[in-house]
């Protein structure tokens, strides 16, 4: 068995898979949400909050959402890694 | 000149090309095997490679286009960092992972590990030239318009110059060399778009008249009134030509000015009954001959003027003459509440070709801060809000699918630090498109902006903090292409002697063979790569990388997913789907609005209104792996 695969087992494979899923389902819907709020409602990009535009502070808070959902995916791994892997 | 020529920037051109030849020959004895070459081993640490990711992905297109597009667009621009940087998420929690445990050199290794099809071997193999070659495009694009103003050398020189260069890194020590540039580049640009965010902050924003760093060059303007004999310029150096209101400019909104260098198009400001106040315009000439004008002469003769002023500044309701040190969220504010001069243009086609005019044009800060400069969403027209959404699809779902970004999962040695590396790529990214907000609405005050040349937009604000700075910031990008381009050349070059020689043909090889056979597959790519710099020269770079992107997105990401995730994926539905989505994105592409500019006809006159094909290709390929993959035997094995 290579190396690098050793300590994998496919129950952790699945449960990876399926916190995946779910977090690229999650994140993406937002996404969705954001790109289609400014097809469908154009205004609502240019409404001020804190002295700039929504669409700057929406977009600036998706970035930042992207960062904390990738921490919160490695954390979850890495639960799953030490709870199910091979020793 | 527009740009003047600098020592600094010569010697630390120099010494970029230097450290990087340096250290891929340095690497070349280490490199014997294939996993060395295309793969470094497999031993490289997750955050080297996580800050290789941030210099693989931070490439001309966003260095120096999304700063540009910033500078010109306001906030559409800063939509395309949102759509790069969510690209990461779905490489992050659908691809990396699998993809690290299932290949070993390629792309198409991970794809093909499931099927093991030569027909799919080969089509995956073929789409990752395509989609690699067509990335190396806005790369090249973006070096010639770097090097080209440093050096003062033509633009196909400097696309020659570091195409030569590049070839010398991937064809020495291939990912070795690569990840070492692409580390170091990640570093440099994150830190000099740190140095110049601050310097920006730190000056703050002003009026033309407060910029002592700059000359003034303030625009031109004529009052034409008319007489029985018809309209006169009320200055003895202009006039007005004959029938001058039969004329494509007069149709488009300008009228054409005959003064002592020819006869240019100027922009109707004020209209009353027999009076006309007119103001002077920059314009690129496209003849049918082929020969290319910047405001009626070529390039070399200086006749473009570089612009990009405030109209207005706002703070508290007080109008200001400068602001002074700025944090970062009142410098948005003051922007947002103040008024900016822009530079949009407007294309028409003449008998002797097809002008591109760019007019000043004066609008708010909030106007700015919302869609409107590329996308014509307020409009509620249907075809700028497909083409929205196809741009959007194109950058989430591109970014999983890009051959160069994959193939560096493979130089990691486990799973989790393909992951883990993602994670530092999706920090170090962000950080940088959070910056290149400041970087771009800095440089459109800045008196320095080229509008026919945006991708100089970044390079040119840390112009007007001195030449130090600029010798500097053009460095890096340099290095920024340098780094990016070889992680191009190298997905390729892997892509025709791994899957194509090796794999595909069983072409008998020993490993040292193979390695030779990789390193002359680098060096025809690069020669490739060279002759599409040259030719697309003028494009803004994040626009091409746009197209790249959802060329990969409607190719690889279908055939990619399905095959990791559904068992039902059989090699003909993939096969089938990844030449669906590759002809229908290229074909769409090149019967684009965009494309008929450059064929030198009217965007309108294009077939489909969509700029960007992912919309159509993606459900396109999507749908066909379905469709044939049900209609043909499974042939793959389980997968876990």
């Amino acid at each position: 068995m290579r190396a690098d695969i050793r300590n994998i087992t496919p129950e952790m494979i699945l449960t990876k898979r399926r916190i995946g899923q779910k977090m690229v389902a999650v994140y993406l819907g937002v996404y969705a949400l954001f790109v289609m709020l400014h097809v469908f409602f154009p205004e609502v990009p240019g409404i001020p909050i804190a002295g700039v535009s929504a669409g700057l502070v929406g977009g600036v808070a998706l970035m930042l959402f992207a960062v904390l959902m990738a921490l919160t995916y490695h954390v979850l791994c890495t639960r799953v890694e030490k709870r199910l892997g091979r020793s | 000149m527009l740009y003047e020529q600098s020592q600094l920037a010569v010697i630390l051109f120099l010494s970029v090309v230097a450290i990087v030849v340096g250290i891929s020959i340095q690497l070349m004895r280490r490199v014997t095997t294939p996993a060395g070459y295309f793969t470094a081993g497999g031993r490289i640490h997750w955050g080297v490679n996580g800050i290789a990711f941030v210099g693989d992905y931070l490439s001309a297109a966003s260095f120096l286009g999304i700063g540009g597009m910033i500078a010109t667009l306001g906030y559409d621009g800063f939509l395309y960092s949102v759509g790069f940087l969510s690209g990461w998420l779905v490489a992050l929690f659908m691809v990396a992972e699998p993809l690290r445990r299932m290949g070993h050199f390629t792309f198409t290794d991970a794809i093909d590990s499931t099927f093991n099809s030569r027909g799919l071997r080969f089509v995956a193999a073929l789409c990752t030239i395509v989609i690699s070659v067509f990335y190396l495009i806005p790369q090249m694009v973006g070096i010639g318009a770097l090097v080209t103003p440093l050096f003062g050398i033509p633009h196909y020189l400097g696309v020659l110059i570091v195409g030569v260069v590049v070839t010398i890194i991937v064809a020495t020590s291939g990912m070795m060399a690569t990840t070492y540039v692409q580390f170091i580049k990640g570093i440099l640009v994150l830190v000099i778009s740190v140095v110049l965010t601050l310097f920006m902050l730190q000056r703050g924003i002003m009026l033309p008249a407060q910029m002592d760093y700059r000359e003034q060059r303030a625009l031109k303007t004529l009052e034409v009134q008319r007489t029985e004999a018809g309209y006169f310029a009320q200055s003895s150096e202009y006039m007005l030509p004959p029938q001058w209101e039969l004329t494509p400019a007069y149709a488009a909104g300008f009228v054409p000015v005959v003064d002592g260098q020819g006869v240019s198009p100027w922009r109707v400001e004020e209209r009353t009954d027999g009076h006309m106040l007119l103001r002077e315009t920059q314009y690129i000439e496209r003849r049918s001959d082929g020969t290319t004008l910047y405001n009626g002469a070529p390039l070399e003769s200086g006749r473009v003027f570089l612009v990009g002023s405030m109209a207005d500044i706002i703070i508290d309701g007080h109008r200001v003459e400068k602001t002074g040190a700025l944090g970062p969220l009142e410098f948005l504010r003051t922007i947002y509440s103040s008024t900016v001069n822009l530079w949009p243009h407007t294309t028409y086609i003449t008998s002797d070709g097809q002008m591109q005019v760019f007019y000043r044009s004066t609008i708010s800060g909030a106007e700015l801060f919302k869609p409107g400069g590329m996308f014509r969403l307020n409009e509620k027209n249907l075809s700028a809000r497909l083409d929205f959404i196809s741009l959007m699809l194109a950058l989430v779902c591109g970014t999983a699918a890009l051959p160069h970004i994959l193939i560096r999962y493979y130089t990691v040695p486990s799973q989790a630090a393909a992951r883990k590396s993602t994670i530092v790529a999706i920090g170090g990214i962000g950080f940088f498109y959070l910056l290149s907000l400041f970087l771009g609405f800095g440089a459109m005050g800045s008196g320095f902006l080229n509008i026919m040349d945006t991708n100089m937009s970044v390079p040119l604000l840390a112009r007007s903090f001195g030449i130090v700075l600029f010798a500097t910031v053009s460095a890096v990008a340099f290095t920024a292409v340098l780094g990016t381009v070889s992680g191009l050349i190298l997905a390729a070059s892997g892509a025709v002697a791994h899957d194509i020689m090796d794999r595909l043909m069983g072409i008998q090889m020993s490993a040292s063979e193979k390695v030779v056979v990789a390193r002359m597959a680098a060096v025809v790519v690069g020669c490739v790569a060279v002759y599409l710099g040259i030719v697309f020269e003028g494009m803004n770079v994040s626009y091409l990388a746009g197209w790249a992107f959802a060329l990969a997105a409607a190719t690889n990401l279908p055939a990619l997913l399905m095959t990791l995730f559904w068992r039902g994926a059989t090699s003909k539905g993939v096969v089938a789907s990844m030449l669906v989505g590759m002809t229908t994105a290229l074909v769409l592409i090149l019967i684009s609005p965009e494309m008929y500019v450059r064929y030198g006809l009217l965007a309108a006159e294009a077939p489909l209104p969509l700029n960007n094909p992912a919309l159509i290709a993606l459900p396109l390929s999507w749908l066909t792996l379905v469709l044939v993959s049900r209609r043909t035997a499974s042939t793959a094995l389980p997968t876990v």
